[in-house]
């Protein structure tokens, strides 16, 4: 009864090939808004900072298609529950990307900020002409924040449907794109007007930004990899789902009490049903029936267990 | 735009142009009153685009590298390519030659971008000039 394997009703499978096509499609945008900036980097501790973290959201994305990829592969002898938690493993390599480069990037710009070392913007040549180094990296800026912003955008109502944490954290990671790009750009104008220690401040904004990007992720594998109930997607609020499950059943009439434990796994959501049966004539079929019935209720719900039990210990104190 | 943090090119135009030379022939050539070579005559020439006197600063290469990066010196020469140690220390303009595999470079003071701005038009210009006598000289 656990070992049937999961299949994504029609809908979910439409958007799960959607959302494998938008990770393509923000790889390759980012990556060549991730040259762009590369390019014109120089010697900018801003620029450099950007182009990183540029490339560095590319890394959700990748994730993302891993999983999708792994994730449905059926449970073996060795991994009796499946594969649906590649996902939060993903999550958790990403989360420490993330956090280790930005902090490294921190120290590098709070470092050029206190040593007072300035930024050598000069001249590069545009169609034979020389040209201030600094409006063409404002221009590659610009560029990725709308890159940025654009495949962000394309995501959002897609995890929404798929309620999946995995592609709101990715999309979010590119929507909050614009503010470090914007920070690029303010410091430049500012390099631009005199103000040196503008470049490293910039860089320093963005790097504090990658944290707590990185720092957000960990926090949510981390509840995932602690069987934190379901969460609504973006906030840390509780969902309802245990409680419409654990109505569902105690609405069945051989059912006299019900209680309810679920944990996400992944994409899915799976757990333990304890029932007080009003009798045991006919309980295992009443059992397999319910499962069956739990199911239906909510197309995350996998590999539900239904307990029969004397009487219900309350399970949280 | 830019600008400069501590005003190098406001301060040098019509002022003093404090320049470190390296000896390095035919780069740098030392004839104790003027300066002669490739980098000599550029430092004359950006000197008079901006009326500026020249005031030659004889040191040893790595006390015109602090004192460029410090902003007491405004431009050194000596010959260097762009894979010289202290590059970071310095603003290094853009090549006016290539030569051998070596990319040739003047250092300025890092941040001051209207001055190095200043500089990389002048190396441009001076390109042609350069790329001329160096060939003449290799002859």
């Amino acid at each position: 009864m656990t070992r049937t394997p999961f299949e994504f009703p029609p809908e979910q499978s439409r958007m799960r090939e959607q959302a494998r096509h938008y990770a393509w499609r923000s790889i390759v945008l980012i990556t060549i808004s991730g040259v762009a900036l590369y390019l014109t980097t120089g010697r900018s501790q801003t620029m450099k900072t950007a182009w990183i973290t540029d490339l560095l959201s590319i890394v959700p994305s990748i994730a993302l298609l891993f999983a999708l990829r792994r994730e449905l592969q059926p449970a073996t002898e060795r991994y009796p529950y499946g594969h649906f938690r590649v996902i939060s493993i993903c999550f958790l390599l990403t989360a420490t990307v993330l956090l280790s480069m930005g902090v490294w990037l921190l120290g590098e710009s709070s470092l050029k900020l206190a040593r007072q070392e300035r930024p050598p913007i000069g001249a590069m040549m545009l169609l034979g002409h020389p040209v201030w180094a600094g409006w063409t990296m404002i221009v590659a800026l610009a560029y990725s924040m709308f890159t940025g912003m654009y495949v962000g955008r394309i995501k959002q109502p897609i995890a929404a449907k798929l309620h999946s944490k995995a592609i709101e954290a990715e999309s979010a990671t590119n929507r909050n794109e614009w503010m470090s790009e914007g920070a690029a750009i303010i410091g430049l104008v500012l390099v631009g007007l005199g103000q040196w220690w503008a470049d490293a401040a910039a860089a320093a904004v963005i790097s504090v930004q990658i944290v707590r990007e990185g720092w957000q992720n960990l926090r949510q594998v981390v509840g995932d990899l602690m069987d934190e109930a379901p969460t609504k997607l973006g906030t840390h609020e509780l969902e309802e789902l245990p409680e419409r499950v654990r109505q569902a059943v105690e609405r069945l009439d051989w059912v006299r009490q019900a209680a309810v434990r679920l944990r996400e796994h992944g994409h899915l959501v799976t757990g333990e049903v304890f029932v007080v049966p009003r009798s045991d004539a006919g309980l295992v079929s009443n059992i397999e029936a319910s499962v069956r019935e739990l199911h239906e209720l909510d197309w995350r719900l996998h590999s539900i267990t239904v307990m029969p039990v004397s009487h219900i210990e309350p399970l949280v104190p | 735009m830019p600008r400069d943090p501590s005003h190098t090119l406001e301060r040098v135009r019509g002022g003093t142009l404090r320049v470190g030379i390296v000896q390095n022939d035919p780069w740098v050539v030392d004839r104790g009153s003027a300066v002669d070579g490739i980098e000599g005559r550029f430092a004359v020439d950006v000197a008079s685009a901006i009326g500026a006197r020249i005031e030659w600063v004889r040191q040893p290469e790595f006390e015109l590298i602090r004192l460029v990066h410090d902003r007491k010196v405004q431009l050194v020469i000596g010959g260097f390519d762009t894979k010289v140690r202290w590059a970071q220390e310095v603003a290094l303009t853009r090549p006016y030659l290539e030569r051998d595999r070596k990319s040739h470079v003047l250092a300025a003071p890092p941040g001051e971008n209207a001055w190095l701005m200043f500089l990389d038009q002048r190396v441009e210009a001076f390109k042609d000039a350069a790329t001329r006598t160096a060939a003449e000289l290799s002859q």
